[in-house]
């Protein structure tokens, strides 16, 4: 469904990685491995189509994305390093934005509900300011939630700052839209364990 | 329907944020009034010569107070990751970039519109030319938004950005300057004034259709 072919990113001065080629169906779990700085982030922004790659191509669906990247879009949900959350703005008002950036629709009252389920009930009408960063990372992933229409999730270290407790919640997201056939493409540094009918990885820095 | 959703979106954040936190907006009002009150006082209590350059006095302070609002217009919303969401939306960017750069007129040029009739009063105009002078304003602050769009994202990221923005946008001000006070000042002296204004239109609308194109292509390198 996705695939890279021979891709080449060069950040800088540097050659960060090149020739990398992967094809990654439906229902995979693909996670980039490496250390600091061998290019984990470039490589989601390659293949979410904010940079382009120096020489290659990412497809899906046997289409270049450059092609048509309006509809890649639609099949898209990214999760960057910073939050997109704006500070002076409610956890509310955040995420109504950012749903109605990503034309998810979802009624004001359902998302009160979801934001209390998701456990950040107690910080209601309180500016995102106040919040801690995993707390902040906790309402960005929020957006998960109604994520089921995008076959693609690409997460850029989901898990940093999360307890245990949204870890495990997260994990569960994951394998769920692994179940329905999506792919999760993920970078972390920790060791969580997700169940995935079909496990690849990326190791950046033995490329 | 969706696009114009994700604009009434966007445009609705930019005004929840001004609410939130009004230092922002109340830092390029009060610079307005301020800069020209200062002249006001500065040259001291003659009418006529008040009266003759006073509208270059509002004009002047209404340039530099939109270039002061500019410091904040893509940079925060880069720094929050929030820019790169919006270039991921599967709409045409230009819109969007539209509808971000109405927004920012709202919260800081339209509050420069309405201040200025006072002004206006301060500086001794008659009643038509206070009119003319916020009709004048209302067709200019939109350019000077729409022009100091384009500088703020080909600066974004740029060390010193908003004096860097500002060298570069400035002398692209003059026309708008030019038309914006030659219609007040024939307002003062009773003379045509709609050709002035109707040149505001055109600069207006050529700003329109292509500043939001250089925004989004700039933002696009900018976070390449």
């Amino acid at each position: 469904m996705l695939k890279l072919v021979d891709v080449a990113c060069i950040r800088g001065q540097g050659l960060l990685f090149r020739n990398l080629s992967r094809s990654i169906n439906c229902g995979s779990l693909l996670r980039v491995h490496g250390a600091n700085g061998v290019g984990k982030t470039s490589l989601l922004r390659i293949i979410v189509g904010l940079s382009s790659p120096h020489t290659g191509q990412v497809i899906w669906k046997q289409q270049p994305i450059s092609q048509d990247m309006d509809y890649f879009r639609t099949q898209l949900l990214f999760i960057g390093h910073s939050d997109a959350l704006k500070p002076d703005l409610t956890p509310h008002e955040n995420i109504s934005f950012l749903l109605a950036l990503g034309k998810i629709r979802v009624d004001e009252d359902q998302l009160s509900q979801d934001i209390s389920r998701w456990g950040l009930g107690r910080l209601k009408g309180k500016p995102v300011y106040s919040l801690s960063k995993g707390q902040r990372r906790r309402l960005s992933l929020m957006r998960l939630l109604y994520g089921h229409n995008k076959p693609l999730w690409v997460l850029d270290e989901p898990f940093i700052g999360l307890d245990p407790k949204a870890i495990s919640v997260l994990v569960a997201l994951i394998e769920s839209h692994l179940a329905r056939k999506g792919i999760v493409i993920y970078t972390t540094h920790q060791n969580v364990d997700i169940k995935s009918p079909i496990n690849k990885i990326i190791r950046l820095d033995q490329i | 329907m969706s696009l114009t959703l994700i604009v009434f979106a966007v445009v609705k954040r930019d005004m929840q944020q001004a609410v939130k936190r009004p230092s922002d907006l109340l830092t390029v009002f009060c610079f307005f009034i301020l800069s020209s009150g200062l002249f006001a006082i500065g040259i001291g209590p003659d009418p006529e010569l008040q009266k003759n350059i006073g509208v270059g006095v509002i004009w002047a302070s209404a340039l530099l107070a939109s270039i002061l609002a500019l410091g904040e217009l893509f940079s925060g919303d880069e720094r929050d990751g929030v820019l790169e969401q919006m270039l991921l939306v599967p709409e045409p960017l230009t819109v969007i970039m539209l509808a971000k750069i109405i927004g920012h007129w709202v919260v800081t040029g339209l509050p420069i519109v309405l201040v200025s009739p006072f002004l206006g009063i301060f500086f001794g105009f008659s009643t038509n030319a206070l009119l003319v002078l916020a009709s004048s304003l209302l067709l200019g602050t939109p350019i000077l938004s729409l022009l100091g769009a384009v500088g703020a994202a080909l600066t974004l990221g740029v060390r010193g950005a908003t004096a860097l923005a500002a060298l570069l946008i400035l002398p692209l001000y003059i026309p708008v300057l030019v038309f914006g006070s030659l219609a007040t000042n024939a307002a003062l002296i009773g003379t045509e004034v709609s050709s002035h204004l109707s040149l505001l239109v055109a600069l207006l609308i050529f700003a329109l259709v292509l500043a939001p194109l250089f925004v989004s292509a700039s933002l696009k390198v900018a976070l390449d």
